[in-house]
């Protein structure tokens, strides 16, 4: 929004203080994850900028960090710990999310469908309970968890981790694709039935492509959550189970060792490409229902 | 609907016959099981593991009955007491049996029983140094054929039979060791490794002999002590001293050979003549209580009943649940104040522009809340970057400031953690308010402020509820960030949970927290519900 040509000095001086403010904020929003990016390329232990990286030396940028976040031993220079443990967390918080995501996604779509019909008896009541595990904090579900867990002995197992990571997956595909379902035109679904789709051909061919922005909007959303969740990973989880995020943890709470930064930096550019896959998603998803950005 | 239509003589019929309101009212029906069948699924599972845990986690907020099974004769016998004097020297007799040795209870693994105190049972006492088969045999004869025992041997061998390194190898053996002590006691983290390594010796098809009933006794024996001194934090929640008075008669009890016990235990430790013990004991009888509800918020019952404070060096809680609604006001406020203008902007630039920031509100959005966390710590350590642009500006190198590990870090992390939260509810409100409105406003001759104020703001306020609420319910219940970046005086309630779940084991105080919080978020979703709505929630 431009100042009109008639704005008085104050409400020029206003406007200035005002996208100052603004421009601040956002700063503050993005810049501790773009300042961990060159300091994960430097060459130096310290978790700073060195002066020599200030003045754009060469040999004050590495990748010795990431050799050694990939389990590569070889740098004679390190003395913090090495292992593979970053790769295997990553691998284990991969597996746990997909499975976690597959799970949420099924139970999600059924859950919306059955929930955005208007005959649904108790919708409000059901819709509130699907969406309560984004809203309980973390470490309660965490506990209430540990203990039924004991019971059935899925403490310290990957089924345990999976089913717990799909609960709280699934609120979000259940939002995602309620939100999908709104405009949906249930006309369709008839017309297909009359033409003599069964239900199964009838959801996957004409309901699934319509509906598919949500479902991977609200997919990528539980895989994410459960990629990055650490709570549940701390409480139900065993000591084998390392994921990336309880790596990170056993990291940050010991020293921080520049390895983290390498991490933080994959991660940070991971979750640049999830949203843009997720925002034209939900442009494509806006445009199918003729709804306009304006 | 047409049902409703008036059928004087004959009833609309559909093409096959059936009259029209049965057929509507049939495939009314169908629809409706349908979409129940669809719904069935994820409730089920969302009720078995998410709902039945966290009330189950909620019952243990009121359960004591541990300590009716770590003293049951006594509790058996104190039932009939007048409290006005000290009890007869049978329930003192019955306390010193209950403390002395492993009851009945254990040995049979079976909490079901309701005490019978003139069953001998219970007043077996096993001999510290043995023999231990008779005396054992005698309380729960069960344990007399090698049926009882073969599970657990199957269980050892198995075990025993592991192959691999030398790290494997000796995992296997704790882990068959945990699972025998699962299998015969309330323990899930104790190792009874007396048993593993008789149940290996023994052959399996002769009764199992004194080497056996010795290796049970002392697992037993271990068992009993950590229960006893779970029971003793317990009561002594009830009457401090307890843990102590428990402690220093475990010593002294052994002593005591033979009645009377009344007089020989008052001489032991004279506080088993203090009435007040015994009134504290009569209080936990029930299976139910109140009191770890009353702990975390600093409150005990005192002699008389009443409901107290705590001694002053024994009240922390109070402060906590201060210090996290003061700490979640104070970040809601902070998100607030900056999701305020920036919203503004994001709703009012044009979409090219708005899209390109609308990327620095949504990157930390999604990414992993540790490398925030990482990312904060490398920026507000003492070395970190903030103080180290500062020194470069000029600021003294010597008062470097303190921003984490403490009040003010957490503030600062967890704004910036939750600020998209507060912004995303505000400028999707904001995006549907025509700027023709403001325009209008001033011209009919409101200067800016005021018409900002009058006509602007008003309309803002759904996204600013919304964006208030979410947040605040969020910070409420933080765990990992205060934890990470807290320090001392950052922790949290939740931090004080997961203590209490994972370092001090007191469960019991955990679920009396986490319900206290849970009904707090409750209230706040239902008040989101009101007035947002739960199906307006929408993500990025």
């Amino acid at each position: 929004m431009a100042l009109p040509s008639y704005a008085t000095p104050a409400q020029k001086l206003w406007h200035y203080i005002y996208l100052a403010i603004c421009s601040l904020v956002l700063f503050f929003l993005v810049m501790p994850l773009l300042v961990v990016i060159p300091i994960s390329f430097s060459s130096s232990p310290f978790l700073q900028f060195t002066p020599e990286m200030l003045r754009l030396d060469p040999e004050a940028f590495s990748l010795r960090w990431y050799r050694l976040m990939m389990g590569d031993c070889s740098d004679p220079g390190i003395t913090t710990v090495c292992s593979d443990n970053w790769k295997i967390g990553a691998k284990n918080s991969l597996f746990i999310g997909l499975a976690a995501t597959a799970l949420a996604t099924t139970l999600g779509i059924l859950a919306a469908l059955g929930l955005s019909r208007p005959v649904m008896p108790g919708r409000k009541l059901i819709m509130a309970l699907m969406i309560s595990p984004l809203i309980v904090p973390l470490i309660i579900t965490a506990s209430g968890l540990f203990f039924f867990f004991a019971r059935f002995n899925l403490v310290a197992t990957y089924p345990g981790l999976i089913m717990a990571h799909t609960i709280l997956g699934l609120p979000f595909v259940v939002i995602t694709v309620t939100a999908t379902l709104v405009g949906f035109d249930h006309n369709l679904t008839k017309a297909a039935a009359s033409l003599g789709g069964g239900v199964l051909r009838n959801f996957f061919k004409i309901q699934m492509p319509l509906i598919l922005p949500g479902v991977i909007s609200g997919a990528l959303f539980a895989f994410i959550t459960s990629f990055d969740e650490i709570v549940i990973v701390l409480f139900v989880g065993g000591p084998d189970q390392i994921t990336l995020p309880r790596q990170m943890w056993s990291g940050v709470r010991q020293e921080i060792s520049p390895t983290i930064l390498s991490v933080a930096t994959i991660l940070v550019i991971l979750s640049i490409c999830l949203l843009t896959v997720v925002e034209l998603l939900r442009r494509r998803n806006e445009r199918i229902r003729g709804i306009r950005p304006t | 609907m047409a049902s409703s239509a008036p059928s004087n003589n004959a009833p609309l019929l559909t093409a096959d016959g059936t009259p029209l309101k049965v057929s509507l009212q049939r495939s009314l029906r169908r629809s409706k099981l349908r979409a129940i069948g669809l719904v069935l699924p994820p409730l089920l599972f969302l009720l078995a593991l998410f709902i039945i845990p966290i009330g189950d986690l909620l019952t243990r907020s009121t359960d004591d009955t541990r300590i009716n099974y770590q003293l049951p004769l006594t509790f058996a016998l104190l039932k009939d007491w007048d409290r006005q004097e000290l009890p007869n020297e049978a329930i003192y007799e019955a306390l010193f049996r209950d403390l002395g040795t492993v009851n009945k209870y254990l040995i049979e693994n079976n909490y079901a029983d309701t005490v019978d105190p003139t069953d001998p049972a219970w007043k077996v006492a096993i001999p510290q140094k043995g023999p231990y088969r008779e005396a054992m045999l005698e309380i729960a004869p069960d344990w007399q054929s090698p049926k009882r025992w073969l599970p657990l041997q199957k269980m050892a061998i198995e075990a025993s039979k592991a192959t691999g390194t030398d790290v494997e190898i000796r995992i296997a053996k704790i882990k068959a060791e945990f699972e025998i002590c699962k299998k015969i006691t309330p323990l899930d983290n104790a190792t009874c490794s007396n048993l593993y390594r008789e149940l290996l010796r023994w052959d399996g098809k002769t009764d199992p002999d004194e080497k056996l009933f010795k290796a049970l006794f002392k697992d037993f024996s271990y068992a009993d002590k950590y229960l006893l001194g779970k029971s003793s934090t317990r009561m002594n929640y009830e009457k401090p001293g307890f843990k102590s008075l428990l402690k220093v008669s475990g010593r002294k009890l052994k002593k005591i050979k033979e009645g009377p016990y009344k007089e020989a235990m008052i001489k032991a430790d004279e506080r088993w003549g203090d009435i007040s013990f015994w009134h504290a004991m009569v209080t936990m009888q029930s299976p139910q209580t109140s009191v770890y509800y009353l702990n975390s918020v600093d409150r005990k019952w005192d002699e008389n009943g009443n409901v107290v404070m705590q001694p002053e060096e024994r009240r922390v809680y109070v402060m906590l649940w201060k210090r996290t609604l003061w700490l979640s006001l104070i970040v809601t406020i902070g998100c607030l104040v900056l999701a305020y203008p920036v919203s503004h902007l994001l709703a009012t630039l044009p979409l090219k522009y708005s899209n390109l920031l609308m990327i620095c509100v949504l990157m930390p959005f999604w990414t992993s809340l540790l490398v925030r966390i990482v990312a904060w710590m490398v920026m507000l350590r003492q070395e970190g970057v903030v103080n180290d642009t500062l020194v470069a500006l000029g600021w003294p190198d010597d008062s470097r400031l303190e921003l984490m590990y403490n009040f003010t870090g957490t503030v600062i992390v967890m704004i910036q953690i939750l600020l998209p939260f507060m912004i995303l509810p505000i400028y999707s409100v904001m995006k549907t308010i025509p700027p023709s409105l403001m325009r209008a406003a001033q011209n009919l001759g409101a200067p800016p402020s005021l018409a900002f104020l009058r006509v602007y703001m008003p309309q803002t306020l759904p996204g600013v509820g919304a964006g208030v609420i979410l947040v605040f319910i969020v910070a409420i219940g933080y765990y990992i960030t205060p934890e990470l970046v807290g320090g001392k005086d950052g922790q949290l309630i939740g931090n004080m949970v997961a203590y209490h779940m994972q370092k001090s084991l007191n469960w019991g105080l955990a679920a009396a927290m986490g319900a206290i919080l849970l009904v707090a978020i409750l209230i706040l979703y239902w008040i989101y519900d009101k007035v947002v709505g739960i199906d307006n929630m929408k993500l990025g």
